[in-house]
């Protein structure tokens, strides 16, 4: 039987989560890659600061996100907020096989970029991430499909559309991005 | 509707190369054959005599062609003798039996750019690889070493499909594969090899050093590489208590098939994991390409159909 076969889409993309195997609390070096990219905003900078000596000079570029005027040594690139959210995308696409990613900064900061690297190609396993401050956690109401935050220790919440209580489970999922919540009734 | 393995009759016997034909399957029943995904291939189950000849061949007819299937055969005189029967005996109109596709090469959906390097009949899993791709619009890229353009397969067919997608390599005019233009993709680039053992070794050592993730390497050979020391050794079943020998030259595997120990398998070259054991005890010579060094330290297994013993006594959980 010839003729059009529905396509199937296979979700699979990795989504940068508050459990993710990605987060570390500092960088480390990944000898099998033969370049680095390290991307921080102003807050991540130290965590760049620390590790640059790691890497040799003609092994790595570093994006230092809105700030100017800063440069902490060679190969670094001070891009201003607004540039580098109209360059992210050809920065990452551009890198060749073999490139170790590294992002420091803010949840929001760093979930972007995670996000586009991860659609540009790399794997979770070439990126690296160090969140300067809280990260984010949410839950997935499947009684009304809404995504809401929670706080990393909250065990059970509210739904805020529905009003449902929800145990919050440890399945991440990636399709809802949120744990998934199972409803319950409060006695 | 089928259940268990399909029956097929011989249609038709064309000469690709010199050394290579193809062959067309029909079903016996008439009724359309599963669809299979790029990269799948069947196992063909053929009576030769008292031996019972099963052996695994990549499809090349279009993964949504239901209504034959169509499989591409080196005869190798070295072979343990399924090729040169495929080349010697089937005619028109014969009936095997083959399983269903099966597909432990399969493309990832996480690349961004698919590269392809086949060395000889190992083109054959392409051939499926390349016709989902271009269905669904996505760039892949085909390097092609053949000793000439007369002994190489597909040739025609593979630049009337896809004339810029190719580039074909043959030694006898000096023109040699190499690793080398892997280190020059861009990020989400996915390398495929399938040829001979030391071909597909050679470029995996590649890429791995061009800094390619794991998931982004993917091979597929036919046959395992050629060990010269296949020693005996013994086995003791945990389960049962029972002591089996594996005599030198035989594979674990083989050897509890023989016993009639219903064990699982499938490839019989080490490479997908269908047949992995639990050992309890004793040291493992892994000599799989399932495995990375990795999972062999973590893990207490072994792929019995190649990997053997280094001490001389392994204790399985059978």
């Amino acid at each position: 039987m010839k003729g059009k076969v529905k396509k199937m889409s296979l979700y699979n993309s990795p989504r940068l989560y508050d459990q993710s195997k990605t987060i570390v609390e500092s960088f480390s070096v990944n000898e099998s890659k033969r370049h680095f990219l390290l991307i921080a905003d102003q807050d991540g900078i130290e965590k760049v600061r620390g590790f640059l000596p790691s890497l040799s000079q003609d092994t790595y570029h570093f994006y230092s996100v809105g700030d100017t005027e800063c440069a902490l040594a060679l190969n670094t690139t001070p891009i201003s907020q607004q540039d580098f959210e109209m360059k992210r995308s050809e920065i990452l696409s551009k890198q060749k096989v073999g490139t170790q990613l590294y992002i420091a900064g803010k949840w929001k900061f760093a979930e972007k970029i995670f996000t586009e690297a991860v659609a540009s190609g790399f794997s979770e396993e070439e990126i690296q991430v160090c969140i300067q401050g809280p990260k984010e956690r949410y839950t997935y109401c499947p009684s009304c499909y809404t995504l809401s935050a929670i706080h990393p220790e909250d065990v059970e919440s509210q739904c805020p559309k529905c009003g449902v209580m929800l145990v919050i489970s440890k399945h991440y999922s990636r399709v809802r991005k949120g744990y998934l919540g199972y409803p319950y009734v409060k006695q | 509707m089928y259940f268990g393995n399909i029956a097929v009759r011989v249609g038709a016997i064309q000469q690709e190369t010199a050394t290579i034909k193809r062959f067309r399957l029909f079903s016996v029943n008439g009724e359309p054959l599963p669809i299979f995904g790029g990269g799948a291939h069947i196992t063909t189950i053929v009576k030769n005599g008292d031996e019972l000849l099963e052996r695994h061949y990549s499809l090349v007819s279009p993964p949504l062609e239901r209504n034959f299937y169509e499989i591409a055969i080196r005869r190798d005189d070295q072979s343990r003798g399924g090729s040169v029967y495929w080349h010697d005996q089937m005619k028109v109109g014969d009936e095997l039996e083959v399983t269903f596709p099966k597909n432990h090469f399969a493309l990832s959906y996480q690349a961004k750019h698919y590269v392809f390097y086949a060395a000889g009949i190992g083109i054959t899993p392409f051939i499926t690889m390349m016709s989902d791709l271009k269905r669904e619009g996505k760039t892949f890229e085909l390097h092609y070493a053949a000793k000439s353009k007369e002994l190489c397969a597909f040739y025609n067919e593979l630049l009337a499909a896809y004339p810029t997608e190719c580039t074909f390599y043959f030694s006898e005019e000096g023109n040699k594969l190499s690793p080398e233009g892997m280190q020059d993709y861009l990020i989400g680039t996915h390398v495929y090899f399938c040829g001979p053992p030391s071909m597909v070794q050679q470029f995996t050592e590649a890429a791995r050093e061009y800094g390619y993730s794991n998931k982004s390497i993917h091979f597929e050979v036919f046959a395992s590489k050629t060990f010269e020391e296949m020693d005996p050794f013994q086995v003791v079943l945990k389960k049962s208590n029972k002591i089996i020998e594996v005599p030198e030259g035989e594979t674990l595997l083989d050897t509890l098939l023989g016993c009639g120990i219903d064990a699982r398998y499938s490839c019989k070259v080490g490479g997908c994991g269908s047949c992995e054991i639990e050992v309890v005890e004793g040291d493992v010579d892994h000599r799989d390409t399932f495995y990375s060094e990795e999972e062999r330290k973590e893990k207490q297994i072994m792929i019995p159909c190649i990997s053997r013993a280094r001490s001389n006594r392994l204790v399985i959980n059978l």
